[in-house]
């Protein structure tokens, strides 16, 4: 008996520590299952049902590596059952939150297989069980799977570790959350070379390498709007689910579309604000080849994340009236109302439309937040433009040049400074015979060039001009650019009656 | 006989030279510019844009602007069709391509109301442009108009019998609005149309399982879409709902 508790005694002092340093270790390990990759996303990949081998690849790497504490497939099968489920649409979402404490897992790795034009492309990504998260991911594309998954295998070895996964969660709730919804193959060659499917889970995977932003799991949110009614083809989707998606703290929904042309694929994307499905950006993308599926999603993941962090925030405008042109910074970029995607920091916001003084100011675009500007156009003083013709019907053609210079000096932007110059070298040459004058305002009106819309009429006044001061030489060839370039104009008609 | 024969020279001569009055060939051309399906797109950006450099006249620049943005509308790219458009119209104010171009470029942006107003432009420009009422049908429905999207998808069918995506679309806005009858009779012409047009087997198998209830029907529509695009980004999707059905 006493030899009994003896080796009891010896066999439980042995044991404890074993346990306790059993159970520390399990502590500081990340807890994980690997889920069958999903390899039904092309047909040539589900034929050849590589998802479980690179799932089997990927298991047997973390098991191989003492961080990582990996239940079998098996262990967590009802758990993984209630994900498809969920995701058909057949289950409530909700039922898919894990229970760490029974499932023993923080963290499942899920993927997909695909084959596009006999390349592999294999995603790996491990999200947060809680969550759904994605806390760490890579993919690659390959000839060979097991090279493919080779490249997945080295950043597991290499990146994902305690102190990622630590940074990747803190202040979760700060960081913008996003998922990639969908990319539609939208005319019929992309139909046909079907890369909808395959560039959803390589965006996904991109996204959900960054650090400033939270990517759902898109195998998650999909289920969120899984309607089939919705999945009509056709009209431009009408779908509600931005509220979904809101619901669930999924604050931006990122979805696009691919066209394939003979020498090109374009791949398009928008995202969304969940909150009010408004588009918060709009991109497009060219590349030569499927083979830049993957290069292109690292570029368009960049810029969405742009986007999310604010470095590109959003500006709304409206004009008063609606319909006047829009210039950030000089450039062209629609008529108000509008909203524009401008990277953040001080910009010079322009709107124009005939007939009114254009407007020109600063505009900060501020970070996390929708610069709205609203721009009231005063009409231009034709007052002003009236009393220029007064002058001339009295035939002050002084009092006239001079009303006609205080409008150019004041109002030079607008449409009717070009008549203004135009009438003022009119006056000039022909009432005051002061040619050089004539010459130096014409010349001035065809410099406005391209916003100048008499620019031809403002060349038969320099070649008049030309003639009066006896330039032959040059009136003669200005005569000629008139008929190249304006051939079709009055100027040109009258231009014609210049014969040496 | 020989006179019959002289009315009927004199009428084809006639009927010749309105036709020809009417609108050159070319201008025809000009306007129905449409990117060939084996167009190479990066070569006819790279010529419009040269051909831009020496272009002399408003209504060539505004000729070639249009030109990109029919390129851009079949890219997708919404901003550049946004800017090549406007451009167009600054050029030449009263092209019914050019308007339409730019209200097709406001859908994609959310921008609904100026959408509506731009192809309302194109349609008083050339009222029998069947395009436009499509886009406007499309801006309505967005808008949750949809018995505004009804009419024009009806009247872009009118002006273009052959416009099979104006049937896909009324297909489902019939079925969204609970017409089922005409959904069906819509979209079953699209595949008698053109036996390959995948989207149409798709929205036959939802309407049929979804509202109709006729499980064996919708199988077979979705196993033809699936035959038809065999890596769809939501095969998986269709294979779930076969299987529920039991097929």
């Amino acid at each position: 008996m006493k030899r009994a508790i003896y080796t009891l005694s010896v066999f439980i002092v042995l044991l404890v520590p074993v346990l306790l340093l059993s159970q520390d270790q399990t502590a500081s390990q990340i807890r994980l299952a690997v889920v069958s990759f999903d390899d039904s996303l092309t047909a040539a990949s589900e034929k050849e049902g590589g998802g479980d081998n690179a799932a089997s690849m990927i298991e047997a790497l973390f098991k191989s590596i003492e961080r990582f504490y990996v239940r079998d497939r098996g262990a967590v099968k009802s758990y993984i059952s209630a994900l498809e489920k969920v995701q058909a649409g057949a289950m409530n979402p909700e039922s898919m939150k894990g229970d760490p404490a029974s499932l023993k897992i923080d963290y499942l790795t899920v993927g997909t297989v695909s084959k596009v034009n006999g390349r592999y492309e294999i995603d790996a990504r491990t999200v947060s069980v809680d969550n759904m998260i994605i806390v760490h991911s890579h993919g690659a594309s390959s000839p060979s799977l097991n090279d493919a998954v080779e490249d997945i295998s080295w950043y597991i070895k290499e990146k994902f570790n305690r102190e990622y996964v630590k940074e990747r969660q803190a202040a979760d709730e700060e960081r913008p959350t996003v998922t990639v919804f969908r990319f539609r193959d939208f005319n019929d060659r992309a139909g046909k070379a079907g890369y909808g499917g395959s560039f959803a889970e390589i965006l996904n995977s991109q996204m959900g390498s960054f650090l400033s932003i939270s990517t759902i799991e898109r195998k998650y949110s999909k289920a969120l709007i899984n309607e089939k009614i919705l999945e009509m083809a056709g009209v431009i989707e009408n779908d509600e689910s931005g509220k979904n998606f809101r619901d669930r703290g999924i604050q931006y929904k990122v979805e696009g579309d691919i066209r394939v042309f003979s020498d090109m694929i374009t791949l398009n994307y928008r995202v969304y604000n969940t909150s009010d499905n408004s588009l918060v950006y709009i991109g497009s993308r060219d590349i030569g080849s499927s083979k830049g599926l993957r290069p292109a999603a690292w570029s368009i993941s960049n810029t969405i994340e742009d986007v999310l962090n604010n470095r590109i925030g959003v500006l709304k405008v409206t004009t008063v009236p609606a319909g006047a042109d829009i210039y950030i910074d000089g450039k062209l970029e629609g008529k108000g109302p509008a909203q524009i995607s401008v990277m953040s920091g001080k910009h010079i916001l322009g709107v124009k439309l005939d007939g009114y003084i254009p407007y020109k100011g600063e505009i900060d675009i501020q970070t996390r937040a929708i610069a709205e500007k609203s721009v009231t156009l005063r009409e231009v003083p034709y007052r002003m433009l009236q009393n220029a013709m007064d002058y001339e019907r009295k035939k002050d053609w002084n009092g006239a040049v001079k009303a006609y210079t205080d409008f150019i000096k004041e109002y030079s932007d607008t449409r009717e400074a070009d008549s203004a110059y135009y009438r003022k070298g009119h006056i000039e040459m022909m009432y005051l015979k002061r040619y050089k004058e004539a010459l130096a305002t014409f010349e001035a009106l065809v410099k406005r060039y391209p916003d100048t819309i008499i620019r031809a009429e403002g060349y038969y006044g320099i070649m008049r001009a030309y003639e009066f001061v006896g330039n032959r030489e040059k009136a003669y060839e200005t005569r000629n650019y008139i008929l190249s370039y304006y051939g079709e104009t009055n100027a040109a008609e009258e231009a014609k009656k210049l014969n040496y | 006989m020989k006179k019959i024969l002289f009315i009927y020279l004199s009428l084809l001569v006639v009927s010749v030279f309105f036709s020809c009055s009417q609108k050159s060939a070319d201008e025809l051309a000009r306007e129905q510019f449409k990117l060939s399906e084996n167009a190479s797109v990066n070569l006819e950006i790279k010529k419009l844009r040269k051909s831009l450099e020496i272009a002399k006249t408003d209504v060539e620049k505004a000729d070639i602007y249009t030109k990109m943005a029919v390129i851009n509308s079949e890219k997708g790219n919404v901003k550049e069709l946004i800017k090549t458009a406007t451009e167009a119209i600054k050029y030449q104010p009263n092209q019914y391509m050019s308007h339409y171009l730019l209200g097709k470029s406001y859908i994609a942006a959310g921008r609904y109301n100026d959408a509506v107003s731009e192809l309302e432009i194109s349609i008083d420009l050339k009222n029998d442009f069947a395009p436009a009422y499509f886009e406007l049908g499309n801006a309505q429905y967005k808008k949750f108009n949809y018995s505004a999207a009804k009419i024009n998808y009806k009247k872009a069918i009118y002006y273009d019998k052959d416009m099979i995506d104006a049937y896909n679309n009324l297909g489902v806005l019939l079925t969204l609005s609970g017409d089922l009858k005409g959904a069906e009779s819509n979209l079953k012409k699209c595949v008698k149309m053109n036996p390959d047009y995948a989207k149409a087997y798709k929205n036959l198998g939802i309407l049929y399982d979804t509202k109709m209830k006729r499980g064996s029907e919708a199988v077979q529509n979705y196993k033809k879409y699936l035959s038809l695009r065999p890596d769809s980004p939501e095969r998986g999707l269709v294979k779930l709902w076969i299987a529920t059905l039991g097929g």
